[in-house]
């Protein structure tokens, strides 16, 4: 299974879940933003370091860092 | 009285609707995290007191960062008050998450949509959502001030029979009923299960949990269960959004701007470029002729009319000294700056309204996380080039403690509105036209040394946590012509009420410092020092590295302590100004005969860099010991002299060897003294890789030989 930072600009994704080993309260914040299971995911693009990335959910935009981007593990929609 | 608390996502009018009802004018802006701390105002609706409690946007009941714990507390704190909660109509579906979890917690809950942009990407069917959820909906614009007077109809219904929701019936509550039994009320059972399954830090701790309670939660909770609970309400979300909402495929924030102003390559570029446009046409182009005008009027309408009357006067009485210097020459030079002071925060706000911050942002986070910041330090740090002063309480927004210090540490490195005059008057004297290129370097170092200060706090004593730098991108808007003339008319009254207060009273102290000695004798009639002159003197020394020795030059700065605008003036008091032009405060800072007086270019710089750096103001410090303690306020003070000392006395003998030595020669001994730490860190380096062994020369720790 991929992780949010390894795939492909401009596909969407479905979101498989979490990487266990993911702080309570950054899931707790991931599930405010609406990344929850079963949802679709497209990245929009990557920051010069790639340290940032923009992605697409539920209708609108979010930036996310990837270490953060690491732990929701996804596969093709 | 009715109490009604304001709740809602960040971003989504909560001030805006704020203002409208009671009729304020507090701060607002298209960016997360603009309010910081709860405010309150009472108003009346048909002879009813409502009493309006605006908060911090949240996402959920469980907070994160610094200011979402001040909203979350309040509201657990008042639980009976009835809650408006506020949503952007265009991203209803996500912010419904908040709805579901006030209604959980047993809040009288009237939900206002909210209406901001013009592009209506969802259709909402009002009464059938209201149906659904069981509480008053109603569909508003804050800005316009459309129904608001349906908001405040329902405000003053009380409502008793709440509607049940189904959603979370799947979950066994009763797991946790053996802990929370007899600690809390029974009907609030259901709620504190769903937060302990959330593993929320804050009702752990109202519960006082014993260790074997803690060892039974964490058996019973885990991210399977955070996320169970979630997915429950956002399907509940989906059923009722497929009922009431029609959604057009355009998605929430995205803007074909972005394509450029995000480019990997353009960000940067653009970025200054604004910066960039937006300095020359405060400070040089439109600015200045603004400023020059509003100058020109002051002398020929009110100094020279007031000047021509105290002619009349005896001379040497010292009250017309006082009016001539201390009033007219003082505050006259610094309240021709006020287009400027103005214009500058005109261009801040419409930055702030854009959405463009949030964009900055994602761009800086790249940078600003390698010296152990966040993209969101950005607004910050932005708004430090308007006022320290309101900077630094924006740094709540930070998660992480030392984050926050860290932050707040930085923001009187950004070169603030009140330092520009300083820059524009002694600069100007020396560097004429050129000025605009010192004038940007200065703001330049200010942010260099703050990144590089930040750099040296992560690697010693602040050491910051990883940032969970997520972050929501607003849609591009254009800032209302109401809200820029409020805000505009804010800042000018601000200023006058400055110049007013402290800096006429300031200047009139230094007045009498500087011309009575300390057997009070006004020296105009007999030759002796003054007080300032006395004290000054014992003090100039230390400044002579700095290439600035002279007393009067070393009181003005101290005088600045209280509000960096007085460094100006004082200059004009000491220099006899009589009027309220800058130029000839330029022009007299270049002889010798008066008392302030530069003798080369390099002290000048040096000066500049030290006005830059220097102390906060007091104001600054005074929210600084608000926000990160006495501690850490000392701290900062010290600090922010000691780089100010170490980087003048820096650039000074720098600058002063160019003078005398050459350009040529003084690149190649520094040039050289580089080559030489190089090659000592390179050594030292070498050596250390020596004692490691070639297996374990890649490894973070070597675990052959544990070292």
């Amino acid at each position: 299974m991929e992780n949010l930072t390894e795939i492909k600009i401009n596909c969407y994704y479905k979101i498989k879940g979490f990487d266990k080993n993911l702080e309570y309260k950054i899931c707790r914040r991931f599930c405010d933003f609406g990344i929850t299971k079963g949802e679709k995911v497209r990245l929009k693009a990557k920051s010069l370091l790639r340290r940032v990335l923009l992605i697409e959910i539920r209708g609108y935009i979010l930036s996310i860092k990837s270490s953060l981007a690491k732990y929701i593990l996804v596969e093709k929609w | 009285m009715v109490n009604v608390i304001l709740v809602g996502n960040p971003n989504t009018g909560k001030t805006t609707l704020f203002n409208s009802l009671t009729k304020s004018s507090e701060h607002v802006g298209n960016w997360h995290g603009v309010t910081v701390d709860e405010k309150s105002k009472i108003y009346s609706y048909k002879n009813q007191k409502i009493n309006l409690i605006d908060l911090p946007g949240i996402y959920s009941l469980t907070p994160l960062s610094f200011e979402e714990k001040v909203a979350v507390e309040f509201l657990y704190s008042h639980s009976e008050y009835k809650v408006i909660n506020i949503c952007d109509k265009n991203n209803i579906q996500r912010n419904l998450y908040l709805t579901l979890g006030l209604i959980e917690k047993g809040f009288d809950v009237i939900l206002a949509i909210n209406e901001i942009d013009k592009n209506i990407i969802n259709k909402i069917d009002i009464s059938l959502l209201s149906n659904e959820l069981g509480i008053d909906v109603v569909e508003i614009n804050a800005d316009k001030k459309i129904n608001l007077d349906k908001l405040n109809e329902k405000i003053l219904v009380k409502k008793n029979n709440k509607k049940a929701l189904n959603y979370l019936k799947k979950v066994d509550f009763s797991v946790f009923f053996n802990i929370l039994n007899g600690k809390i009320d029974k009907k609030d059972y259901d709620y504190y299960s769903i937060k302990l399954f959330e593993n929320d830090e804050i009702i752990k701790e109202k519960l006082n949990l014993s260790q074997s309670e803690n060892e039974f939660l964490k058996d019973k909770i885990g991210l399977k269960t955070i996320e169970k609970i979630s997915n429950l309400r956002y399907e509940y979300i989906k059923e009722i959004s497929n009922k009431c909402i029609k959604r057009s495929d355009k998605i929430y924030g995205e803007n074909k701007l972005d394509k450029i102003l995000l480019n990997k390559y353009f960000a940067f570029p653009i970025f200054l470029v604004i910066l960039l446009g937006i300095f020359y046409v405060t400070f040089f182009s439109f600015g200045k002729i603004l400023s020059n005008s509003l100058s020109a009027f002051i002398e020929n309408y009110v100094g020279i009319p007031i000047i021509n009357y105290l002619e009349k006067f005896n001379k040497n009485s010292w009250i017309i000294g006082l009016f001539e210097i201390a009033l007219i020459g003082g505050v006259g030079s610094i309240i021709s700056f006020l287009p400027q002071v103005a214009l500058l925060f005109f261009f801040l706000s419409i930055l702030e309204d854009s959405g463009y911050l949030s964009r900055l942002a994602f761009v800086f986070e790249d940078i600003l996380s390698k010296v152990g910041l966040s993209g969101k330090s950005v607004y910050t740090l932005l708004m430090g080039f308007g006022c320290s002063t309101t900077a630094v309480m924006t740094a709540r927004n930070m998660e992480d403690k030392n984050s926050k210090i860290k932050t707040v540490l930085l923001c009187p490195y950004m070169s603030c509105s009140a330092k520009f005059p300083i820059y524009a008057v002694i600069g100007g004297a020396f560097f004429g036209n050129l000025n605009i290129f010192y004038i940007f370097g200065l703001y330049l170092l200010g942010v260099i040394i703050a990144i590089s200060l930040s750099f040296i706090y992560e690697k010693t004593i602040l050491k910051s946590k990883d940032q969970s730098f997520i972050l929501e991108f607003p849609p591009y808007r254009v800032s209302s012509i109401k809200r820029i003339s409020i805000l505009l008319f804010k800042n000018i009254k601000d200023f006058i009420v400055r110049v007013g207060s402290i800096i006429i009273a300031m200047n009139v102290i230094i007045w009498i410092l500087s011309n009575f000695s300390f057997k009070f004798n006004y020296l105009k009639n007999v030759n002796e020092r003054s007080m300032l002159e006395s004290l000054g003197r014992v003090i100039a020394p230390i400044f002579s590295p700095l290439g600035f020795g002279n007393w009067a030059i070393v009181a003005s700065l101290i005088a600045g302590l209280i509000a960096k605008e007085i460094v100006v003036t004082s200059i004009a008091m000491f220099n006899k100004i009589e009027n309220s032009s800058q130029g000839l405060i330029s022009s007299s800072i270049l002889e010798t005969s008066s008392l302030v007086y530069f003798v080369s270019k390099s002290s000048v710089v040096s000066f500049l860099v030290f006005c830059l750096l220097y102390f906060p103001c007091i104001a600054t410090i005074s929210m600084m010991k608000k926000e990160i303690g006495l501690k850490w306020t000392l701290f900062a003070i010290i600090t922010q002299f000691l780089v100010a000392y170490i980087v003048s006395f820096v650039t000074y003998n720098i600058l002063f060897s160019i003078e005398i030595f050459g350009f040529l020669n003084v690149f190649l001994v520094i040039f050289v003294i580089f080559l030489i730490i190089l090659s000592i860190f390179v050594i030292r380096n070498r050596l250390k890789n020596k004692n490691i062994c070639s297996n374990c020369k890649n490894l973070t720790k070597c675990k052959r030989c544990k070292k």
